[in-house]
């Protein structure tokens, strides 16, 4: 019974932590511009970060050992440094990005604007960060973000023509309106965003402060492979609301206002509510994530002590990094960035680092020095592969899409 | 053709890289040029992004009064779509126009944005008490049908 609710917990928090800013804007957008027209790159996305979690979460629990600090030791110091600076990079734009995230989604809630609210929820991270247990935060904020599960709601109250969507999203058509690039670059843009490389360093990370085991593996499974999809169901609806409420008026959508409107419409302020609740809690979670995820690469690099499970004065290298990373985030936003800007650039140059990631976890999981008989089957293998492919090819493309399109304008 | 070839060897020989370089360069130039957009589209883009704003806004305003959105939601989306309006008179008002017809275009896109600006003025201004909210609505959505005249589906 404790071993099912384990479970159940799991792919709960997994559903909720699996929606960020990222995720929230990216959808709404496509939604608003091309309707589900780009739903099939959120389930191509949501496959290619089960494959990618699951091999990580099985190299940490085989080995016992974090991503970063395999990567060094396979790659070399050059090449991990080289993979360090560009994860590095992409993890503490997406840390900007979430924080920023918080600061809009309290803006709904209060009207105040978003850069009264950065410094708070910057020191609001922080505190989490040094007093919360791994699993409290991990766990809280994954079953807030549940609240998300009102898009689904609001789409269903909305009673859409369901014909018309499994249309757009079974055959894709890119509208007369919008370039044939544009479509392209927001395909990558869903993709970077579904599989934004921290998730990869959390679970494998967090595998480690939770002191997984082979006989954990079982648990992982069920965590990636019901709660990512199911996440990735929320993802859909909130394309799918967009598609319904605002794409009829032309309202494109660039700012988080505007992502709640078909909510409201739909359940009133009783859903609202919600949808507000829900966009702080993934915003937040996602923000812990970045940080801890910032803290972990860094560390796990240079062969620091770290660990949530360690106190703070036993990791103070890993805690002063993250500090430093809440801190530049606050700069970055200090500037006047848009956080919206920060976060579709992020979901972006994601795309651009996910091989980074990607490839050094795979190496790992066919090493059998590491796996031992753990390493990736065939069936595996084969997906991985096609992953492989897809990754290098978003990754090619995403910068001059990005250049192309003007960033999507 | 005869210097792709060159250069390839070149490269594969390690003694140059310089025709890899003018490769990516002039990849990058086509890939610049090719993201520059006319003057008319441009007016296009800032004239459908007020309509986005405005639609927003006459949105939220109309779910606030059925008493679905907060206020403080409310506010802020109309806040957000007012600054939508601006960058998007910025934008008309930096085109660089090459013809007659451009310059026009552009001085009716202006008006309508500023129109749409103020309408939204006004309306973040009653959602704090000054003025009257249902004046301020309707302002709202008159801009924005002015701005849909103005739109590519919209223009007679």
């Amino acid at each position: 019974m404790k071993r099912i609710l384990a479970v159940a917990l799991g792919i709960l928090t997994a559903i909720g932590g699996f929606v960020d800013i990222g995720d929230l804007v990216t959808n709404a957008v496509v939604g608003s511009r091309f309707g589900l027209g780009l739903a099939w790159v959120v389930v191509v996305g949501v496959v290619g970060i089960c494959v990618c979690a699951s091999m990580a979460g099985r190299v940490a629990a085989v080995s016992g050992r974090a991503t970063f600090e395999i990567i060094r030791e396979r790659l070399g110091p050059r090449a991990g440094l080289a993979n360090l600076t560009g994860s590095f990079l992409i993890t503490l734009l997406t840390a900007t990005a979430e924080v920023g995230g918080i600061a809009l989604s309290l803006q709904l809630a209060t009207s105040v604007g978003p850069m009264m609210w950065v410094p708070v929820a910057a020191f609001g991270v922080w505190v989490v960060i040094w007093r919360a247990k791994f699993d409290l935060l991990e766990n809280v904020t994954g079953m807030l973000g549940l609240a998300l599960i009102v898009f689904a709601v609001a789409l269903f109250l909305l009673a859409p023509d369901w014909g018309s969507l499994a249309d757009q999203a079974l055959t894709p058509v890119i509208p007369d309106s919008e370039p044939v690039a544009t479509y392209w670059f927001f395909a990558v843009a869903l993709f970077g965003a579904a599989m934004t490389p921290y998730e990869v360093f959390f679970f494998s990370s967090g595998a480690i402060e939770e002191g997984w085991t082979k006989s954990d593996l079982a648990t992982s499974r069920a965590n990636v492979f019901v709660g990512f999809p199911l996440g990735g169901l929320l993802s859909i609806a909130i394309a799918g609301c967009a598609a319904v409420v605002l794409l009829p008026q032309s309202i494109a959508v660039t700012s988080l206002s505007q992502i709640v409107l078909p909510v409201a419409q739909a359940g009133g302020t009783l859903a609202l509510s919600f949808a507000i609740v829900g966009i702080l809690a993934a915003t937040f979670g996602a923000a812990l994530e970045t940080t801890l995820s910032s803290g972990y690469t860094l560390a796990q690099y240079l062969g620091w002590s770290w660990g949530k499970f360690r106190r703070p004065a036993r990791a103070a290298r890993f805690h002063l990094s993250m500090i430093v990373v809440l801190l530049v985030a606050i700069g970055i936003l200090a500037t006047g960035v848009d956080p919206i800007a920060v976060t579709e650039i992020s979901v972006v140059f994601s795309a651009v680092a996910l091989p980074l990631t990607y490839l050094p976890i795979l190496l790992v999981a066919n090493d059998p020095e590491y796996m031992g008989d753990a390493v990736n089957g065939r069936g595996m293998n084969a997906i991985a592969v096609v992953y492989l492919v897809i990754i290098l090819a978003a990754a090619a493309a995403a910068i001059p899409l990005l250049i192309v399109t003007g960033a999507g304008a | 053709m005869f210097g792709l070839v060159t250069g390839r060897s070149r490269w594969v020989d390690g003694r140059s890289r310089v025709p890899a370089v003018r490769l990516a360069a002039s990849a990058s130039l086509l890939v610049a040029l090719v993201g520059c957009t006319a003057p008319a589209d441009t007016i296009d883009d800032a004239v459908d992004q007020g309509v986005a704003a405005t639609a927003t806004a006459s949105l939220a305003l109309s779910l606030d009064d059925e008493g679905r959105m907060f206020r403080t939601t409310t506010r802020t989306t109309v806040s957000d779509a007012r600054r939508e309006l601006v960058d998007s008179e910025r934008t008309a008002a930096q085109v660089d126009a090459s013809t007659a017809v451009d310059a026009g275009r552009r001085t009716e896109a202006m008006d309508a944005l500023h129109d749409a600006v103020l309408a939204a003025d006004a309306a973040v201004d009653a959602l704090s008490g000054v003025g009257d909210l249902g004046e301020a609505a309707e302002r709202v959505a008159e801009a924005e049908e002015a701005l849909r005249a103005l739109t590519r589906e919209g223009a007679p």
